[in-house]
């Protein structure tokens, strides 16, 4: 039990020993306070305004475009650099030099000095350099299925294929999106103290956001040089029904364990908003009524998500049969009876999967925005705030602790082959994190410490033995343990930094890592590829910049039951109007 | 070259986990030098060079010997900052008294820590050797004269030495090629060799992904 600022009660949070297991990790569901999410409830009520002051792009779609959000204080320009790429030169993986388009946002708005400067950096991306003026560093490359079909179909005057287009649901998909310092550009502690970008990755948000308005501009476009006469822009709702998609590789995973304030963070705040709705003694009409149509939309959602991978396959199955069970269970349950989120919410533990329970945790929220969106704030982490052993506490103290966080651990064979199947290293040639079969002892020197559970057993051993007073003490003697001594302290203060599972065993599946991650950004329609890296699509049948002003921010990411009813007429915005 | 200071934690902490600094020690090394860095002084610098001094040593030979006494000094003669320095930290709530440190390897490095101490203790601490001086109060003052490869005694006091100025915090670090190349070479130590296999299999190509 954990209180709660905002509510008289204490709230029961699930414990971190239910959420954090990777099969959960593995199922979860973007929701409220998904980052995708809070940027457009953000730049909804702040009135953003968006302009395109350059888009200069030749009919083999070669050129640079600008487009800049205007917040009430700020301005932040998307630069887009794009190529003409030859076809073999196409692919996701790290590894490619070239790419169909690149990006950087930009802190204000660039004068062409700044363009001349990083049309000689950002089309290089790793090999090239940004400065303190630059936020992000991103790419992107065209779908080949769906591309010369919807510019070739726009340009002879007709709309592309409906489903050929829903089979995709992207023209593009980034393949990288860095922030944070990266390759010169700024840090995070330059941006951190703006509210826009107070949340986490809001800026690399805002960045994709933009570039999707860039994609569908550009496939406009190019539609339009090709033959000026016929060409027509795509239907409104088509056009809306597009998102950004994204390949994510293993790269991304280390991430959660790299940062386990912040997974606190994110996991503490969608938890606390799950405890507030099931602590609501009753539920209004409206409110029944809201939940059982996002219920329905988040049937159409699942009927929609493709995947040819046999594990998403079955999450698919499971999620689909659960949302018809879940539908069932809304129309019979007597709503009248106390508490009856939490009823609904007990049901399903004790009836759905995984993916139901976590589809359940994200849809009970989107009824009780006026209850849960302040949340969004306390989603940051001030790392450095957290990150100092405590040498103070005694030895007993630690044991009791590793006992308690890593308990599960502790019953692991870590001799047995399956326990340690897998090994995390870093590549020589491209400086990212890969997962080997742990069969050459040769990588072993390469380990990086992304295996927590291994590590607290191993910390475990040693204090058993240890005669000392003091973790001061202890971690002088044994500096071997001082990277797991530190995760054991944060994860007492903040009790879902740790996974609570193995992450490098015969098991691992790193999607389910990918997925919880891309969950929080507001991915949907995850598609694994492997069991290494994963496709999703990003802010589909989201607003456009010029949709905001006039209609909703925050009613997209669940399909609409009816031809959408509030997309308003297409009027893309134009060279310097904001 | 200009920079962030998210690069330069990243590649001292890889420089020092591949000159044989424990990940933990290494994240506290890396720490240290992007602290330094965002004050202006020059912390990757003195990194690199106590890593190439220390290259390979046991942490046994370079941490203090006995940490209950008030002179600190390591076994196999040259103190490492960043064992003094996280030694001092770990027990920061137990600094009330001086202590003196001897042969200190580049005693810049101990300035973050002991401002850390600082700050976890909410006591005032006093960090001088002869060619500079610090004083974490509620703010965080000091200088440095010129850096000192090794500084035979440096004091750890509560004594408030006058007249420092304020350090001036900073978000980017002008780190010069030769140095940043010395702590590259360290840190490519941590990456493992690939061969055609790894990198098909390590990342899992999995299915096409131009489509």
């Amino acid at each position: 039990m954990q209180h709660d600022a905002l509510s008289p009660a204490p709230l029961a949070l699930r414990p971190p020993e239910t959420v954090m297991t990777l099969a959960r990790m593995g199922s979860f569901h973007q929701s409220r306070l998904s980052f995708m999410r809070i940027l457009l409830r953000r730049i909804k009520y702040e009135s953003w305004t968006f302009s395109r002051p350059r888009f200069d792009i030749d009919a083999r779609g070669v050129g640079v475009a600008v487009y800049t959000a205007h917040t009430p204080h700020r301005a932040y320009s998307l630069v887009a650099f794009a190529n003409d790429l030859a076809p073999d030169k196409r692919s996701d993986r790290v590894i490619a030099t070239e790419w169909d388009a690149t990006f950087t946002l930009f802190d204000g708005i660039p004068t062409d000095a700044d363009i001349t400067r990083l049309r000689a950096n950002v089309p290089l991306q790793e090999a090239g350099r940004v400065t303190e003026q630059e936020l992000s560093l991103s790419r992107a490359n065209r779908s080949v299925r769906l591309w010369d079909h919807v510019v070739a179909t726009l340009a002879a005057g007709h709309q592309p294929d409906v489903v050929k287009c829903a089979d995709v649901g992207y023209l593009m998909r980034t393949t990288a999106v860095y922030g944070s310092g990266k390759f010169g550009a700024a840090d995070r502690e330059a941006t951190q103290n703006r509210p826009e970008f107070n949340a986490p990755f809001q800026i690399e948000m805002l960045s994709v956001y933009l570039t999707r308005a860039f994609v569908m501009d550009l496939v406009e476009n190019m539609a339009h040089l090709r033959a000026p006469d016929t060409a027509v822009p795509l239907d409104p709702a088509l056009r809306r029904q597009f998102g950004i998609g994204n390949s994510t590789g293993l790269g991304m995973a280390p991430y959660l364990l790299n940062h386990p304030g912040l997974l606190h963070a994110w996991i503490a705040a969608r938890e606390t908003a799950l405890a507030r709705v099931r602590a609501l003694p009753t539920a209004s009409a409206d409110q029944i009524a809201e939940f059982a149509q996002i219920v329905a939309r988040a049937r159409l959602n699942a009927a929609a998500w493709r995947s040819d991978h046999p594990a998403q396959l079955v999450k698919l199955a499971d999620l689909r049969a659960d949302l018809v069970r879940l539908e069932t269970q809304i129309d019979s349950m007597d709503w009248t009876a106390p508490a009856p989120w939490n009823r609904l919410w007990h049901w399903a533990e004790d009836t759905l999967t995984l993916e139901g329970q976590e589809q359940l945790a994200a849809l009970l929220l989107e009824p009780h925005g006026a209850l849960i969106d302040d949340l969004a704030t306390r989603m940051s982490c001030d790392e450095g705030a957290v990150w100092r052993i405590d040498g103070a506490m005694p030895c007993a103290r630690l044991r009791a602790l590793v006992q308690e966080i890593y308990g599960w651990a502790l019953h692991i064979d870590w001799t047995a082959p399956e326990a340690q199947a897998k090994l995390w290293y870093v590549s020589q040639a491209k400086q990212e994190p890969r997962l080997a079969d742990r069969i050459d002892a040769v990588l072993d020197t390469y380990e990086q410490p992304l295996c927590p559970g291994r590590d607290a057993a191993r910390l475990w051993g040693d204090l058993e033995g240890f005669t000392g007073g003091t973790v001061a003490e202890f971690v002088l003697a044994h500096p071997e343990h001082r990277h797991i001594t530190r995760r054991a302290q944060i994860t007492a203060r903040l009790p879902y930094a740790e996974i609570r599972d193995n992450t490098i065993g015969a098991a691992l599946l790193p999607i389910d890592m990918l997925r919880a991650k891309l969950s929080f950004f507001g991915a949907c329609h995850f598609d694994p590829r492997s069991d290494r890296w994963v496709r999703i699509t990003m802010f589909q049948n989201a607003p456009f910049p010029h949709e905001l002003t006039d209609g909703p921010a925050d009613d997209w990411t669940y399909p609409p039951l009816a031809p959408a009813s509030h997309v308003m007429p297409g009027t893309p915005i134009g060279p310097d109007t904001p | 070259m200009s920079w962030s200071l998210n690069e330069i934690g990243s590649l001292t902490r890889k420089a020092a986990r591949g000159a044989g600094f424990s990940w933990g020690m290494a994240e506290e090394a890396g720490r240290a030098a992007r602290w330094l860095a965002g004050v202006g002084l020059p912390g990757p610098e003195a990194l690199a060079d106590l890593l190439e001094a220390t290259d390979g040593m046991a942490h046994g030979m370079l941490c203090p010997s006995d940490p209950t006494t008030k002179d600190w000094r390591a076994s196999g003669g040259m103190l490492c900052p960043i064992a003094a320095g996280t030694a001092l930290c770990d027990m920061a709530g137990a600094l009330a008294q001086a202590r003196t440190l001897r042969e200190v390897v580049q005693p810049l490095l101990l300035v973050p820590f002991v401002a850390d101490a600082a700050g976890v203790s909410g006591r005032a601490q006093a960090l001088t050797w002869p060619d500079a001086a610090f004083l974490f109060t509620k703010d965080l003052r000091g200088a440095i004269i010129t850096t000192t490869p090794l500084a035979r005694v440096v004091h750890l006091t509560q004594d408030a030495p006058t007249g420092l100025p304020p350090l001036a915090c900073q978000l980017r670090y002008d780190l010069c090629p030769d140095v940043a190349a010395r702590l590259t070479l360290l840190a490519e130590r941590t990456y493992a060799p690939e061969t055609d296999a790894s990198r098909l299999g390590g990342a899992g190509a999995g299915l096409s992904d131009n489509d």
